[in-house]
């Protein structure tokens, strides 16, 4: 009698072993999707920024240069007017800058400084005023001109491709969105 | 006696307990991960429906005189770089970058007049079977 209470008291081995398995299988389960969580939640805070930028960048860019964009030139001292005459191919081909004068002949352009897309405008403070913020990184920011018809104003083209800062190792964490559009300038003379 | 060991009631209650709480637990994990892959998802559909709206919109400010006026026009590539195929990318989900692969992007043109043109973008794709899209509808004009 003695042998078959101390039997019945507590688990067997057996017990504990199939217990401990179960365990062993559903609680990595359980964390693997809670980490998976974490990983899609980063990416997709990543990709909003990314995307956030760039929105902004793009329909800034594209509304300065349409509607206070007058006449482009290829140099900072305004002296060498470009694509005011008719050209099949776009200036400046490079990624150079281009400068803008507006109907009241203040200048403004736009250039990449550190990965980030500075607008300048002299008519205010010599110091950017920066269209994307740190969490991000722009990258082949080209803006260039052509013209192919007189009774048509100059058109610009604005490209650019917006990533996450760095160059993380896993996938989760990049996000890379291009950016492109062309405008034509309202006020040309 | 009665006191050692747990009686059968006992277990099954735990069980019962534990097993309810760890598939509430599943449950709430599998959702919050689909919903946020879905705005992942729908995050990048909104770009590209954009990203194919500004291309457009380049295309019918360098000359609107050769800019198509009806018919469909299928965009699988990013950036975007020429006319793609006249249809509705026929079922083909390539858009996209590795593991988003996942889209299509189209674009039909409507009642186009010598001055305007309906623009109707879609950007489509399948998440546990059903096709989501996003829409994006707009009218080019020229003042000219």
């Amino acid at each position: 009698m003695g042998i078959t209470n101390k039997k019945k008291l507590g688990f067997t081995l057996i017990e504990l072993i199939l217990a401990m398995s179960v365990f062993a299988v559903t609680l990595p389960v359980v964390f693997g999707l809670f980490f998976l969580n974490l990983q899609t939640r980063t990416k997709v805070l990543i990709l909003q920024q990314v995307k956030r930028n760039g929105d902004d960048a793009l329909a800034i860019i594209d509304g300065m240069v349409h509607t206070r964009g007058y006449s482009i030139y290829s140099d900072q001292a305004m002296t060498i007017e470009v694509c005011s005459t008719i050209s099949g191919s776009s200036t400046p081909t490079s990624s150079q800058t281009v400068y803008f004068k507006d109907p009241a002949g203040t200048q403004f352009y736009f250039a990449l400084d550190n990965g980030k897309i500075a607008s300048y405008s002299a008519s205010m403070s010599p110091n950017p005023a920066y269209l994307t913020n740190s969490k991000v990184e722009v990258s082949s920011f080209s803006i260039s001109c052509e013209r192919s018809a007189t009774f048509s104003p100059p058109l610009v083209s604005i490209s650019f491709v917006v990533s996450q800062l760095g160059s993380p190792v896993r996938h989760e964490e990049r996000a890379s969105l291009n950016y492109q559009t062309k405008t034509k300038l309202q006020n040309y003379q | 006696m009665r006191k050692s060991g747990f009686s059968m009631v006992e277990v099954l209650i735990f069980t019962a307990l534990f097993s309810l709480i760890f598939v509430g637990i599943t449950t709430a994990m599998t959702t919050a991960l689909r919903n946020t892959k879905s705005s992942e998802r729908r995050i990048l559909a909104t770009h590209f429906a954009q990203e194919l709206k500004d291309w457009l919109k380049g295309q019918k400010e360098a000359d609107f005189g050769s800019f198509p006026k009806s018919g469909t026009y299928c965009f699988n590539t990013s950036p975007i770089t020429t006319w793609g195929p006249n249809d509705n990318c026929s079922g083909a989900y390539t858009l996209g970058t590795a593991p988003n692969a996942i889209f299509k992007r189209y674009v039909v043109f409507s009642n186009g007049s010598s001055t305007q043109v309906n623009v109707n973008a879609t950007v489509e794709w399948m998440e546990l079977s059903v096709v989501n899209s996003v829409p994006l509808n707009t009218q080019f004009t020229v003042w000219e």
